[in-house]
């Protein structure tokens, strides 16, 4: 008897250890999903990026934002007194623009996915603390694109320095062909031609101690232009313009309208990356190439890149363990090989991960040399520099300043910048609106929609995906404030359509198509409307069917004729890697090209907002039921 | 279970111990090889990384020897040639010279930027060799060595520097170990752990950041992870174990003396520790074998153990289990244990068949058989209040059963105890036999009612004997009064003064023998009532003097005085033992003798009480000691031939002691012979207030009691005869009934104010007195029959006569024969006259 009893309590202990074995083993399991937030700094990174995480993290729960290319729009988050998002990226990158938002980052320097970086990419990025929070993505090359068809055509040969360039601009100009020609208008090519053309002397030693001194620069140590490198600078962005055939007007110049030309063979090259330079090749079957910036030598070209993003998690991501692993994951997952790849979408990148190989296009057989020769110029991007880029390009453009001219005002602001579309505050929201993505829709997006549909007096407005970027937040909204509330690169069309023709515009935005095709991969991706109202049912995760249309509240009338605005960019939903899901031609025909000329949705709705004064408030446009 | 409880606890103890020796042995072995192993490991990466050093160093040494030749070589294809032999020595990747602005050309004339950073600055401006990390796309991470050179021209390229390359994974070369058989790795890293040179082993290779994968091994604790990180960004050595994937490694890491890399080296435990592992597994299995073997000679030991107390157990039981056995058979207790559930008999002894006439199977089967046993006229049954009853309680019954087999009446005392035996809930009752005992109560019952009968005729006897020897001494002494007060010749007084003092003293003995019989039976109650007790004195006092009369006896008082009279005290019963020694001091004290009289009072044991004291002594003829010593005893009279001088019945005393003893007081006498006796007599009497004592206001001697007309009750034609020529004496008027039932009718007949008092005999035929005041008070529309005064005129004496008349609705007593002083008192207290 006593013996079964110690039996019974020895096995008892056993048990008992054997129980707390297996709650030890299970210690830090975590059964329930994770939710993370990554803010997306352009569409393109929905093209491949987000369905590939959602497909590879099937326990996650991703909330995909398309959000700004720049630092100050996360500030502006902040400031607003939102929270950072879990994942954030940004386009446009100086380690001192980030230091602001520092403190609501993790450093990231002792993960796993740090290691995976050549070390010299990633000591740009380092903190005087040793913290690293940003981590670059793939290197974008951002040069000349040459249509190569047209220099074949001619039997004339591609440039391989500087004077050749120009001597092939001549030889085209001659022809009655534009020799070369770009958007002029944005910061951005305003800032890349002008360092562009003067790389070997921002690359000098006198420049790349300068620009280090400048990346160093503290709020009570502005760092001025360097009086040896930057005069030969804007001497030779001022021969530069001159030799391109610069003419009056074209600083208005925007994407389509240098585009455009080129395409139709009118004009050589243009200034674009290797990714458009790609996607026109596989669009359009134009054979395209890349061209470095020339110097006086082939020896002295190098290709302007930039990190297509930078990438950093919140500090609030990683404080729970179980989350912190997950975004890890997400990390590594991103930053490998086929993550990587995802990201370019299969466009000409150069990696900065060890373990990455992407094999460039043919797009960039023209540039080996330079790559080879590690003749890889990484572009000067703060935001300050953007903005004064923009100025004193514009001014040289249009004759007001001359080399020094422009030298000395380039000085004189980039120690003392401000933003004028920072500073005029042009009114004061009264409500706030949730971009949280409910069943009816997301409340931000609906009063944006609201707002554009007012000021252009349609019947109906309809976004093609989330047109918000952040929420409507109360009070003063500045101009630089505005741009950042909707999408950027949405188109605006305007067209009749029939109740018929409005319902076949929503299958085509909504359905799935029968080769599978889906335009909707998540469901916060889902058109947004005003003054129409529809159902979805939610069949599975990410797939949708439409049901019910209304107008304002009444059943959509087959053949009655509504005023319809749509808003959003063909391009990706048309693109086979992103949804394969073009618009049919006959409503495609129906639809007026942008209402205002050359508008994007971005200056129209600052336009609006001029007029309105106020987001309007927001209508349940949606309602998404699970099922069958 | 005492010992069973220590048992547990030494083994408990003893394998802790043996537990605790051996963890601290494993312990102790494992610290040993910990601390050898990391000591061979840290020696033996401490060789490759000093070799790590001498290589820069070499490099360095190499490249200031170059420098010169390089200048003032003949040709560029000496040049060439000369660093061609150079790369074979130095196994250097690749050799460049650096143009100011940090371009480069190669000895095969490759031209191309080289990233330098801030390090440019120093090799060009400053003139300082410098070791940087480099980049090209697409190639490995490079380690650059640059010296600045004099400025010169190789194929056209104008150079400021020289640089010689190493892949990082070639550099890390020198690093390598041979130890281990291939399972050393060795990384370099930088201080936040990012792996600059991965020369992993197969088992762990290809990591990135050595930090992130510390925080991965179990073993290894964030505080650890955090003082690692210290030591790579202090550039400290040291070492630990950590785990990956469930295998131990030795981790060694120390600074690389190069850059800001720490050199690690890292080897799985088991390797290094593979021969201190096998001696370790020995040494554990043959202390294993011997705790082991302990452990079954331990357990045999544990197992005759108790098959030793088992055995010693088992006997035990059936040794209980015959006692129970045989105890149950021969008890009179009947003993069943149910389930609660289900009221299953678990248990029943087989005794029940002998004292309730149903076997046991019977109960078994069916436990209510039981209940049909107990008598018909009980009270509810037993089994259905068994539920009522928790655990740990009991509850009790008296129930009178009929035997089943012989129809004998039998009474059982009914206990049911619930008790938790093991998770299981059991009633256990025990139904004791009390029949023996209920027959023994019963004949002790008969034998107090026969004594209660017989105490009860004795009282009946005494008060019939005290009524009945009253009722003719009530007439003897009344017609003696009557007769002396006719004018007789002087013989005929003297023998009738005679006849009244022979019937004081027959009255006196009788008295006093009801007296001591009634306090032997009980009869008599102390009765303390609220007095002022030096108005007893006086009392005494008076009629102390009446005895003194025609005697000339000296007769002193000395009375002490107190503050606090009034007491609560039984006033009659002080008076009568004082009255009774002084009148034995003035009976046995010769003429010419003195008497003193002295009370004093003094304060109580408790503040509520005083003493009061009383001493009379005489110059009396005294008592012998023999005599003294029984004073107090019953019929006690010394013989010494006083008896026929002074007459009494040898029981004043007696009583007087009892009183005294009744009162919680003491009585104590010093005597001589021929020289007198001194009696002390204390009582304890407790104080009351002033506004208790009922003042007495007596009647007057001279009291008119002319006219007053009275109804008098009484059977006995000479008693009545008396009563009313006493009364009539006094100008009474007396009207006389018979019995009982003529009083009530003489009364009611009347109308009011016919008569102003009733005086009542008690024993009286056809109504007595208690009846007849009952029937009068009850009249009805006479509401002077609830008024009128009615005093009992009795020989029924004694208290609870007092108190059965004034029971019965009558306002006074008196007792038989009838004093004429008393009688006008009651008549005049009760007519306000």
């Amino acid at each position: 008897m006593k013996l079964k009893k110690i039996v019974s309590v020895l096995l008892a202990c056993v048990m008992f250890a054997l129980m707390m074995t297996g709650c030890a083993g299970q210690n830090g399991a975590n059964d329930g999903r994770i939710s993370i937030s990554m803010y997306m700094w352009d569409r393109s990174m929905f093209k491949e990026l987000s369905p590939w995480l959602e497909e590879k993290f099937p326990n996650i729960d991703f909330t995909f934002v398309q959000s700004y290319n720049t630092m100050e729009y996360y500030k502006d988050l902040l400031a607003r007194g939102e929270e950072m998002p879990d994942i954030i990226t940004c386009r446009r990158f100086l380690l001192n623009d980030a230091a602001p938002l520092s403190e609501h980052l993790a450093d990231l320097s002792k993960t796993e996915v740090a290691g995976t970086f050549y070390s010299s990419y990633l000591e740009v990025n380092r903190e005087e603390s040793g913290a690293i929070r940003w981590l670059p993505m793939c290197a974008e090359v951002d040069c000349i694109v040459a249509n190569k068809d047209l220099f074949d055509k001619y039997n004339y040969p591609l440039p391989t320095n500087y004077s050749e360039f120009v001597a092939a601009i001549d030889f085209f100009e001659e022809k009655g062909i534009k020799g070369f020609q770009t958007d002029w208008h944005y910061d951005y090519t305003c800032l890349e031609t002008l360092q562009g053309c003067a790389i070997p002397e921002l690359m000098s030693l006198e420049g790349t101690k300068w620009r280090m001194a400048y990346e160093s620069e503290t709020t009570d140590n502005q760092v001025g232009l360097d009086d040896k490198v930057w005069p030969k600078v804007f001497e030779k962005y001022e021969q530069f313009l001159k030799d391109v055939r610069f003419q009056k007007g074209d600083e208005e110049l925007q994407f389509s309208k240098t585009m455009e030309p080129f395409f139709a063979g009118q004009t050589a090259m243009i200034r674009n990356t290797a990714n458009i330079c790609d996607s026109i090749k596989a669009e359009r079957n134009m054979n395209c190439v890349i061209l470095p910036y020339f110097g006086e030598t082939s020896e002295d070209n190098w290709v302007l890149t930039y990190p297509m993003c930078q990438l950093a998690v919140s500090k609030k991501a990683v404080e729970n363990e179980a989350k912190k692993k997950a975004v890890n994951e997400v990390l590594l997952a991103i930053f490998s090989e086929e993550g990587q790849k995802h990201v370019a979408a299969q466009t000409s990148v150069l990696s900065y991960n060890k373990e990455v190989k992407i094999t460039p296009t043919n797009a960039l057989d023209y540039v080996q040399d330079c790559i080879e020769s590690n003749h890889l110029y990484m572009r000067l991007a703060s935001t300050e520099v953007f903005g004064i880029s923009q100025d004193v390009a514009h001014k040289m453009m249009t004759g007001e300043y001359d080399a020094k001219s422009a030298y000395e005002a380039f000085n004189a602001q980039i120690t003392d910048y401000k933003n004028p579309e920072a500073e005029e505050v042009l009114f004061t929201q009264n409500t706030a609106y949730s971009n949280d993505f409910g069943v009816h829709g997301s409340q931000a997006a609906s009063s944006l929609m609201n707002t554009l549909r007012y000021y252009n007096d349609d019947q109906i407005a309809i976004g093609y995906a989330s047109v918000a970027s952040s929420p409507i937040f109360v009070g003063d909204y500045t101009m630089q404030q505005v741009k950042w509330i909707m999408t950027f690169r949405n188109a605006l069309y305007r067209g009749e359509y029939t109740g018929a023709e409005i319902r076949r515009i929503m299958d085509w935005l909504v359905n799935v198509k029968e080769d599978g095709s889906n335009p909707i991969h998540h469901r916060n991706q889902m058109p947004v409307t005003s003054g129409l109202e529809y159902t979805v049912t939610e069949t599975e995760r990410g797939k949708f069917k439409l049901g019910d249309i209304t107008v304002n509240g009444q059943q959509l009338k087959d053949d009655e004729v509504y005023t319809v605005l749509l808003v959003g960019a063909d391009t990706y939903l048309e693109h086979p890697t992103f949804c394969n899901c073009p618009m049919p031609e006959d409503l495609k025909n129906k639809r007026a090209d942008y209402i205002v000329n050359d508008f994007t949705s971005q200056e129209y709705i600052r336009e609006a907002l001029t007029q309105t004064q106020q987001f309007l408030a927001p209508t349940d446009y949606v309602t998404i039921v699970k099922g069958y | 279970m005492k010992k069973r409880l220590l048992a547990i606890l030494l083994a408990i103890v003893i394998a802790a111990g043996v537990g605790f020796a051996g963890f601290a042995y494993s312990g102790f072995v494992s610290e040993t090889i910990y601390e050898e192993s990391t000591a061979h490991l840290v020696e033996i990466f401490h060789q490759a990384n000093q070799a790590l050093y001498n290589m820069v160093s070499v490099n360095w040494s190499r490249m200031r020897m170059w420098t010169p030749y390089i200048e003032e070589a003949d040709s560029e294809q000496e040049i060439v040639e000369y660093l061609n032999q150079a790369r074979e020595e130095s196994n250097f990747t690749d050799f460049f010279f650096i143009s100011r602005n940090g371009n480069y050309i190669t000895l095969e004339g490759q031209k191309g930027y080289l990233d330098l950073r801030s390090k440019l600055e120093d090799l060009i401006l400053e003139q300082e060799p410098i070791v940087v990390n480099s980049v090209v796309p697409d190639k490995p991470e490079i380690m650059v060595f640059a010296t600045p050179a004099v400025p010169n021209v190789f194929r056209g390229f104008e150079y400021e520097a020289i640089a010689i390359t190493y892949n990082n994974s070639d550099l890390v070369e020198a690093l390598k170990i041979s130890a281990f058989g291939g399972k050393a790795g060795t990384f370099a890293i930088l201080p936040d752990g990012r792996v600059v040179v991965d020369n992993g082993s197969d088992e762990i290779s290809n990591i990135h950041n050595f930090i992130a994968l510390m925080e991965k091994s179990k073993n290894v604790t964030a505080e650890k992870v955090a003082a690692l990180q210290n030591d790579f960004r202090d550039g400290k050595s040291g070492q630990m174990v950590f785990d990956v994937n469930g295998i131990n490694y030795y981790l060694v890491y120390e600074p690389a003396n190069f850059q800001d890399w720490i050199v690690l080296g890292i080897v799985p435990s088991d390797v290094v520790n593979s021969s201190m592992n096998k001696l370790q597994t020995m040494t554990l299995v043959v202390v294993s074998a011997i705790i082991i073997l302990l452990a079954l000679v331990l357990l045999f030991l544990v197992i005759w153990n108790n098959r030793r107390k088992l055995k010693l157990k088992d006997n035990e039981l059936i040794a209980r289990d015959e006692l129970f056995s045989k105890l149950s058979a021969n008890v009179d207790d009947v003993f069943l244990m149910l389930d609660a559930e289900k009221l299953r008999v678990d248990y029943v002894s087989p005794n029940i068949e002998k004292l309730l006439g149903i076997s046991e199977d019977k109960v078994k089967k069916n436990v209510y058989e039981l209940e049909k046993l107990i008598k018909e006229n009980q009270s509810s049954h037993i089994l259905g209040q068994l539920s009522d009853i928790e655990p740990g309680y009991q509850k009790e019954w008296d129930r009178e059963y009929i035997h089943r087999a012989n129809n004998e009446e039998r009474w059982f005392h009914v206990i049911a105890f619930c008790s938790d035996i093991q998770g299981a809930k059991k009633y256990i009752l025990d139904m004791s036999d009390r029949t023996g005992d209920k027959k023994i109560n019963q004949q002790l019952e008969n034998a107090v009612r026969t004594a209660q009968n017989a105490s009860l005729a004795k009282t009946t006897f005494l008060n019939n004997m005290s009524h009945d020897i009253r009722t003719p001494m009530n007439a003897i002494m009344g017609f003696t009064g009557i007769a002396l007060k006719q004018d007789t010749n002087p013989e005929v007084r003297n023998c009738l003064e005679k006849i009244s003092k022979s019937s004081e003293h027959l009255l006196t003995l009788i008295n006093d023998v009801l007296d001591i019989s009634r306090i032997e039976s009980g009869k008599i109650k102390f009765s303390p009532a609220p007095v002022d007790i030096t108005e007893v004195t006086d009392v005494v006092l008076s009629i102390v003097h009446g005895f003194l009369t025609n005697r000339n006896i000296t007769f002193n008082s000395k009375l002490g005085e107190t503050d606090t009279p009034y007491v609560l005290a039984d006033a009659v019963r002080i008076r009568e033992v004082l009255v009774n020694i002084l009148g034995n001091a003035v009976k046995f004290t010769d003429d010419g003798g003195t008497i003193t009289f002295e009370t004093s009072y003094r304060k109580g044991e408790d503040s509520r009480y005083i003493v009061v004291n009383y001493r009379i002594a005489d110059t009396g003829v005294g008592m012998t000691e023999e005599f003294v010593e029984h004073i107090f005893d019953e019929f006690s009279q010394e013989d010494n031939g006083a008896r026929t001088q002074y007459k009494g019945s040898g029981l004043g005393m007696a009583i007087s002691k009892r009183y005294v003893d009744l009162m919680g007081g003491s009585i104590s006498v010093e005597s001589k012979k021929n020289v007198g006796s001194v009696f002390t007599v204390e009582f304890p009497l407790e104080l009351t207030d002033k506004s208790e004592v009922q003042t007495k206001n007596l009647p007057t001697e001279n009291v008119d009691l002319n006219g007053v007309k009275i109804l008098l009750a009484e059977d006995n034609e000479l008693n009545a005869e008396i009563a009313t020529v006493q009364l009539e004496e006094l100008g009474i008027k007396v009207t006389r009934a018979c019995d009982g039932e003529e009083t009530v009718k003489i009364f009611s007949e009347n109308p009011p104010d016919t008569f102003d008092i009733i005086f009542m005999d008690i024993m009286m035929p056809k109504k007595n007195g208690y009846e007849a005041t009952i029937a009068i008070r009850g009249l009805p529309n006479r509401p002077d029959a609830r008024t009128i005064p009615i005093i009992a005129m009795t020989a029924n004496a004694f208290v609870e006569d007092v108190q059965a008349s004034l029971d019965a609705g009558m306002n006074g007593h008196l007792a038989k024969p009838i004093v004429m002083e008393e009688v006008t008192k009651s008549i005049v207290m009760n007519l306000n006259r």
